[in-house]
């Protein structure tokens, strides 16, 4: 896991899916306060969302049972529009798996500059 | 100021008897004179109530508390709140004694409320009051009488502010947004299609790393167990499990870095981009924010009074043309406060005081000149009687260089006296005087 004192940009992890039918969700919160940013989701080789601006909450990725062996590949980049400050946070929240799971990931920009965070999570059934 | 006042005498005796040949001059030498004294220049009656007074306090609990802005903790995540909290209260083992928070509850828990740019342009009222609404708390403790607190009491305040209206970005930042969201589709896309490429180092650790996975899936019979345990070796930074997990990000981040590097252009035209953003908006806004205070006698709980409270509206409107009007209005509380009546008797009683005011503003980002014409109202209740009055002040700058103005004032003050004020006055006031002819 990250040290908070450190820029943290890349994610590379596992999300725990049991066999049911229900939905696991992806919410990606963007920060900080008035920051400009856009996404690309994509499971395998199907992009989900290709441009999504500012935040993603509960989208629906696929069904427990459907999704052990996938990757889910996060590509975010956050640029600089705020007045009063030059940092920029992307939190990974993932729901309906076993247990939810929280990501924080974060780096200080210059002015104006940007940060592009990348994330791979492979689901794993049990 | 006296050196360059004999230096204005000489120039007078020097040009007396040609006196309406040299007016510019004069008036160009006055004008320079005022200005290298800053002092003078924006020389200010402290006495006047000024509109910009009247808007709505970032911090109404510590605004009615009389806290300072730089004495009030803002948290921006739970983890700064809890230790804001631990600080001030010694670990959470007494109240704090002097103490002023703002909390934003949506912003703190992160749910539901988008805090981009794409989510601060939105207008409706969910969004809006989620993204502007503060909870703001105060607790005060004085060692001596200041500003009507006793040493004896403990004072606590609670406030609220949040916005029911507020427009959309103007269509110059709404342009650069969508630019900006463009170059970042173009450089995601970028970042993806390489990283997609996996290299044999990169294949290696996968393979190692899912044999772990199943290996630890062995040790458990239901899937919460198992995914808990992962969950512990994935925060462990020297399990095997999180080494893993570490190298590959590594190796990810160097894939990222080389990216970036090929399209410095692109991350140059992001910043360049990002740079004409200016957070103006164009259209109608209104923000309430109130507030109640007690006192709380003895520092006890159970013998408490309103100390103060107040509630603010403000209302406002940037149009397209740089012209924006802002209403404001305020009512205060004070309850059983000593004052002198008309009859210069000494009363107790409630004390209310209601300020409405409006102005309307001329003022281009470009243009050196700006006008705004200024109305307040006032109105102090007390148990005894009511006092009303208002003021009208029409106000006019030219800006002459970056931080040197004319500026000029004309209306009506409180007590019904007409006024006129501001640096051009002066000046126009010394040349006029020059030029009589007597």
């Amino acid at each position: 896991m990250p040290d908070n004192n450190e820029d943290h940009t890349s994610l590379v992890t596992t999300y725990v899916v049991n066999k049911t039918s229900q939905y696991v969700t992806l919410t990606l919160i963007v920060g900080g306060p008035g920051q400009t940013a856009t996404s690309l989701v994509v499971l395998d080789e199907t992009e989900l969302l290709l441009a999504h601006p500012g935040d993603i909450f509960d989208y629906q990725i696929g069904k427990n049972k459907d999704l052990g062996g996938r990757t889910l590949k996060i590509v975010t980049t956050v640029t600089d529009t705020a007045e009063n400050h030059n940092h920029t946070e992307l939190i990974i929240r993932l729901k309906g798996g076993v247990i939810f799971r929280e990501y924080p990931l974060s780096k200080e920009v210059n002015d104006n500059g940007s940060a592009v965070y990348n994330a791979e999570i492979t689901f794993f059934s049990f | 100021m006296v050196l360059l006042f004999i230096m204005q005498k000489l120039h007078f005796s020097a040009f007396k008897n040609t006196i309406m040949k040299n007016k510019v001059l004069l008036f160009i030498y006055i004008l320079i004179s005022n200005i290298l004294s800053p002092n003078c220049l924006f020389a200010q009656n402290d006495s006047e109530v000024k509109l910009d007074l009247l808007k709505a306090p970032a911090s109404p609990a510590a605004n009615l508390l009389k806290f300072a802005t730089t004495d009030i903790e803002k948290p921006t995540d739970l983890s700064a709140l809890m230790l804001s909290l631990q600080s001030a209260s010694s670990s959470l083992t007494k109240l704090p004694s002097n103490y002023a928070i703002d909390i934003a509850p949506y912003w703190l828990l992160r749910t539901r409320t988008d805090f981009t740019t794409t989510g601060l342009n939105k207008t409706n009222y969910k969004d809006v009051f989620r993204q502007t609404f503060v909870l703001s708390l105060g607790v005060k403790n004085v060692d001596s009488v200041i500003d009507n607190f006793k040493p004896t009491s403990t004072y606590g305040s609670i406030g609220f502010k949040f916005s029911i209206m507020r427009p959309k970005y103007n269509k110059e930042n709404i342009a650069v947004l969508e630019k900006i969201h463009e170059k970042q589709k173009e450089l995601n896309l970028a970042v993806y299609k390489f990283i997609n490429k996996k290299n044999d180092e990169y294949k290696k650790l996968v393979s190692e790393y899912t044999l772990m996975i199943v290996a630890l899936k062995q040790q458990f019979i239901d899937d919460v167990s198992f995914a808990k345990e992962l969950k512990k070796q994935q925060e462990n930074s020297s399990s095997e499990i999180s080494k893993n997990e570490k190298s590959r990000e590594e190796l990810n981040q160097s894939t990222i870095d080389k990216v970036l590097e090929e399209k410095n252009g692109l991350i140059d035209e992001l910043s360049t981009t990002a740079k004409e953003f200016d957070g103006k908006r164009e259209g109608f806004s209104w923000d309430i924010a109130g507030g109640v205070s007690s006192e709380f006698r003895s520092k006890r709980f159970n013998n408490s009074k309103v100390h103060n409270a107040g509630i603010w509206t403000t209302i406002g409107f940037n149009g397209k043309k740089n012209l924006s009007f802002l209403m404001l209005v305020r009512y205060l509380l004070n309850p059983e406060q000593d004052y002198i009546d008309k009859a210069t008797i000494l009363q107790n009683g409630n004390i209310s005081t209601i300020d409405g005011g409006g102005r309307l503003i001329y003022a281009t980002a470009k243009s050196k000149f700006n006008t705004s014409l200024e109305f307040l109202y006032r109105q102090a209740f007390t148990s005894f009687s009511n006092d009303k009055t208002w003021r009208l002040i029409f106000n006019a700058d030219y800006a002459i260089w970056q931080n040197q103005k004319l500026t000029f004032s004309f209306g009506r003050a409180f007590d019904g006296a007409i006024t006129k004020d501001g640096n051009l006055v002066a000046a126009l006031t010394f040349l006029t005087g020059f030029g009589n002819k007597r």
